[in-house]
């Protein structure tokens, strides 16, 4: 198509939705001009589900009225089956939507269609995923890391939502050139996310930059009685819809206040030892963020963390186990695949699962069921248990009293070739920097830095205290206001 | 700490995985890189500190301890739609005992 998307010629959520509210725009020409353009730019590992007459169509006059967004398939919708990512539900097809998608859609938003990921977000190569893998909007030859983030980047929606784990979201994000915000464990409803490691899942907007992030996060951060580990309230403040938008407008109007100096006053925590494997192009990015930060007042302060250097093994170990635990429901009898031949009820399960999961996830079973069983659980998954505890305790401490936020790479280089082969140890090595938000439960914002010299992105990570989300936002968005790389394009293959 | 063909078996057994000889193979390799990997984890860290299981510890609630109502017709039908097998409302399995 010659002409871009309608949405795409806004340069925010905020001013699609206002010229929608003023009347400006037709939704329902927004809305038919959004699906015709998520199916002519729909290509390998972006829209795993797209039905032009399924979308909800419904306009209203919603704050967000008319955004298209998409929705990762790792949350249950029911207009469109929900995969997972695995060929072991291939065809499921849930009988409700996940509470993040319900108040979307309740927002106004456009659901515009699934969004490919990884096999339960865990197979990054995407080798055995129902999927194909997702090649990258800056470079096709190189890994995207996410659905959700390329379709972003790309211009199909203004934004998504998914579940980032392990950092999927945030790393896609970051080789994608777009921004995500984790927010705290607790904040967000998880009924509906496809479980993989429980203590860790959590429900993640993505999109282009931090107010558009804000416009997406507000409607879905509030407690859910249907989900037993959503919080009430946290440290005395409730957990309700407008948190988030009022403390990111109080933080932009505090730092209106200060005139050419919004952040003076704010201490960025920089770990010794973040540097250290860094690609040069990463390192330059970081010092160039951190100048940036500098020259609007911020100051740079060194911070040390306990066993953070054993986050990204704790994490894994804790991941497999959780996964062990939550895939053992899928058994060729309830829902989900189910092997053709079979001798009993014993072999019918053994074999669904081994053909239903792809390599990877097997692998990662294998790993967890290891982990937790007798003698080794003393020996892997108690010590991983105690490294959380410490880095927790640790990065709680920094940021109470060391500094306000913590800056780290979200990634140590830029996307790698999507037929790239790297062994275990350097795919561990590559979560060191997203492990520790995703182990403590603190909320964590990925946002573009300044991209290497071939113009492929680079991200970088803000870690704040807990209930901080609305403090991350105001902050990226303070950095992205003079440095605009949220906005930049890739041009369309 | 090397995993063995046995060990694999046993491992693939408690995991309900029926391994074809090519999935298992790989398996062990890979498992044996993860535990390789997996030592570091021990390295320096005090045993007696207090495992963390989740971030929320502490703050969670237990749901009211009430007898819910049996799904009627319509719900069943719902939850049971994805079955593979069923037959008069009930999820079909190979025949257990004969």
């Amino acid at each position: 198509m010659s002409q871009p998307p309608l949405h795409s010629t806004f340069d925010s959520i905020a001013a699609l939705a206002g010229a929608v509210g003023r009347g400006d725009v037709d939704p329902t020409v927004l809305a038919d001009d959004a699906m015709r353009h998520a199916q002519a730019g729909n290509g390998p590992g972006l829209f795993a589900d797209l039905d032009a007459e399924a979308g909800n169509r419904e306009t209203s006059d919603a704050a967000l009225a008319g955004v298209p967004i998409g929705i990762e398939d790792r949350l249950v919708t029911r207009r469109w089956r929900s995969t997972g990512g695995s060929r072991m539900l291939a065809a499921y097809q849930s009988p409700f939507d996940a509470t993040a998608v319900q108040d979307l859609e309740q927002a106004g938003c456009l659901t515009v269609g699934k969004l490919a990921c990884a096999e339960f977000s865990m197979d990054s190569a995407s080798e055995f995923a129902l999927f194909e893998a997702t090649p990258n909007p800056w470079d096709a030859q190189r890994q995207g890391g996410s659905g959700a983030a390329a379709a972003v980047a790309r211009r199909l929606v203004m934004g998504a939502v998914g579940v980032d784990t392990g950092g999927s979201l945030r790393a896609g994000a970051a080789l994608c050139g777009v921004s995500a915000l984790r927010p705290g464990q607790g904040m967000v409803s998880r009924l509906g996310v496809i479980a993989a490691a429980s203590s860790m899942d959590q429900v993640t907007p993505v999109a282009r930059g931090a107010g558009d992030l804000a416009a997406l996060l507000d409607p879905i951060c509030h407690f859910d009685p249907q989900d037993a580990t959503s919080l009430e309230h946290l440290n005395g403040e409730a957990n309700r819809i407008g948190r988030v938008r009022e403390s990111w407008q109080t933080h932009r109007m505090a730092q209106q206040a200060q005139g050419s100096r919004p952040l003076k006053n704010l201490r960025i925590g920089i770990l010794e030892g973040d540097g250290d494997g860094l690609s040069a192009a990463v390192a330059d990015s970081m010092e160039a963020a951190l100048q940036t930060l500098e020259s609007l007042g911020a100051q740079r302060v060194a911070i040390a963390l306990s066993a953070d250097g054993q986050a990204a093994t704790a994490y894994h170990l804790i991941a497999a186990a959780e996964a062990a635990s939550n895939l053992s429901r899928y058994d060729g009898v309830h829902f989900g695949f189910r092997a053709g031949r079979y001798d009993d009820v014993h072999d019918m399960i053994g074999r669904s699962r081994a053909q239903g999961f792809g390599q990877a996830i097997i692998e990662r079973i294998l790993l967890g069921t290891r982990v937790m069983s007798h003698g080794h659980y003393e020996a892997l998954c108690l010590p991983a248990q105690r490294v959380r505890r410490l880095l927790a305790q640790s990065l709680r401490q920094a940021l109470s009293q060391s500094c306000d936020l913590v800056l780290r790479p979200a990634l140590p280089d830029t996307a790698p070739l999507l037929d790239a082969q790297t062994s275990l140890a350097v795919r561990w090595a590559r979560d060191r920097y997203l492990a520790a938000a995703s182990l403590t439960g603190l909320p964590a914002l990925c946002f573009p830095g300044a991209p290497d010299p071939d113009g492929l992105p680079i991200g970088m990570q803000l870690i704040g205290p807990d209930l901080a989300e609305g403090w991350l936002l105001a902050v990226a968005e303070c950095f992205q206001d003079v440095t605009q790389w949220h906005q930049r394009e890739p041009e369309q293959h | 700490m090397v995993i063995s063909e046995q060990d694999l078996k046993n491992l693939a057994q408690l995991a309900g995985l029926a391994l074809a000889p090519g999935q298992a193979t790989a398996a062990r390799a890979a498992l044996n890189e993860a535990l390789s990997l997996a030592q570091a984890v021990q390295e320096g860290v005090d045993p007696a500190i207090v495992p963390m299981v989740q971030p929320l510890a502490g703050q969670l609630r237990l749901r009211e301890d009430v007898a819910r109502a049996p799904a009627s017709p319509a719900e069943r039908d719902a939850l049971m739609a994805n079955a593979p097998a069923t037959a008069q409302g009930l999820f079909l399995v190979p025949t257990v005992l004969e």
